[in-house]
């Protein structure tokens, strides 16, 4: 009875380890090794956390390989493997996903298998069916809450506008691009930011009022003055557009 | 003495042949399969696997890669070949439509989808049609 309650207690502990991991790696489909998504934007930016509603401070690859990919956007992906011959991987259809040193680029919808080969391409090592989708629109979130079902999400004023909580306090946020089911999309993209209003956003020192940033990584708003303002993201591949009040208390 | 060891052989017999029989029954409710071709496990490895069998179809997507491995067992002889797994081999008649790697254990490939069409691959006397659809 005792040895039943320790054999439940490993494998439920087990279980929660296993979920915990499996966003950001995956054990190939062949069992030969762990395929991984990377963030590849700069240093100290972090994989996000989605068990953790507290860790907000970095916002990174937005791909986790259970999701889907965006089509016309790159992911740092790699392969791992405790065999020495088994080198990076390739896609059986290279209109639809291109690899590059840092990793993929999708062209195409639909789902495309990374076959990991041995050195002499004898051989398949291993297996991971990326899908990918387009984009059909951008959504923009309070990066505290982008990925986390929570309060953030829930109130309904801040599914529909954005706070800045007093003139000179700063707010993150991030642009996410869904699929037409709502579901968020993966991969790395630039898109445009433009704000008006009081609204401006700090970027890389300096305060402007459009700019030019990596999808994945989060845009500070700011703003001296009480007001109502509008930002706005835009999609430089597909021009496809996000937009949202951005109220300044 | 005599009526006695008649009644033992007899008993005997009885025994001997109510064990033949209930050996002849459970054999016939045994199937065994004799098939000559070689069946295939097609894993898509996402959690669906099916087993196909000699000239059946395997449907795949472009882009899609599915493992299959030779159902036979290791020593099996088949066309009087032994079927050692690393001696069969996969042929393949249209390699625009399907592509192959052989998987990192013998015994086993990964095939993937290229374009819309069909393929035929043939293993160890066995042949599977490839349905390939976009």
């Amino acid at each position: 009875m005792k040895s039943k309650y320790l054999i439940s207690v490993f494998l439920l502990l087990t279980a929660a380890c296993d979920s915990g991991d499996s966003a950001t790696t995956a054990v190939g489909e062949l069992g030969r090794g762990v395929f991984h998504s990377a963030c590849q934007v700069s240093p100290g930016h972090f994989i996000w956390d989605f068990d953790s509603s507290e860790n907000v401070e970095t916002v990174c690859p937005i791909y986790m390989l259970d999701m889907r990919l965006a089509v016309g956007s790159t992911a740092g992906v790699y392969y791992e493997s405790d065999a020495y011959s088994c080198m990076p991987f390739m896609a059986v259809a290279p209109d639809r996903i291109a690899i590059e040193d840092d990793g993929i680029t999708v062209m195409e919808a639909g789902v495309t298998a990374l076959v990991a080969t041995t050195e002499d391409y004898s051989r398949a090592c291993d297996l991971l069916h990326v899908h990918a989708d387009l984009v059909d629109r951008i959504d923009i979130k309070d990066a505290a809450f982008a990925f986390i079902e929570g309060p953030g999400n829930a109130d309904e004023e801040n599914a529909s506008t954005l706070v800045i909580p007093g003139s000179g306090s700063p707010l993150e946020i991030i642009a996410v691009t869904l699929a037409s089911d709502g579901e968020p999309l993966g991969g790395r993209r630039i898109v445009e930011w433009e704000v008006e209003g009081p609204v401006m956003i700090q970027w890389e020192g300096q305060v402007k009022k459009l700019s030019n940033a990596d999808i994945t990584v989060p845009v500070t708003l700011v703003s001296t003055e009480i007001g109502d303002g509008w930002i706005t993201v835009r999609d430089t591949l597909t021009g496809i557009e996000g937009r949202k009040r951005v109220l300044v208390r | 003495m005599t009526l006695h060891l008649m009644e033992v052989t007899v008993d005997r017999w009885i025994r001997t042949a109510l064990f033949f029989c209930i050996l002849v029954f459970v054999g016939s409710c045994i199937s065994v399969d004799v098939s000559p071709y070689p069946r295939l496990r097609v894993d898509d490895g996402e959690g669906h696997h099916d087993i196909v069998y000699h000239e059946d179809i395997i449907e795949i997507n472009s882009g899609e890669a599915v493992r299959i491995e030779v159902l036979v067992e290791e020593g099996t002889q088949l066309y009087g070949r032994s079927l050692d797994q690393g001696e069969l081999s996969l042929d393949i008649d249209n390699e625009a439509v399907v592509g192959v790697f052989p998987h990192w254990v013998d015994g086993m490939w990964v095939i993937y989808g290229i374009e819309e069409g069909t393929a035929v691959i043939e293993i160890a006397g066995g042949r599977f049609e490839i349905e390939v659809s976009d």
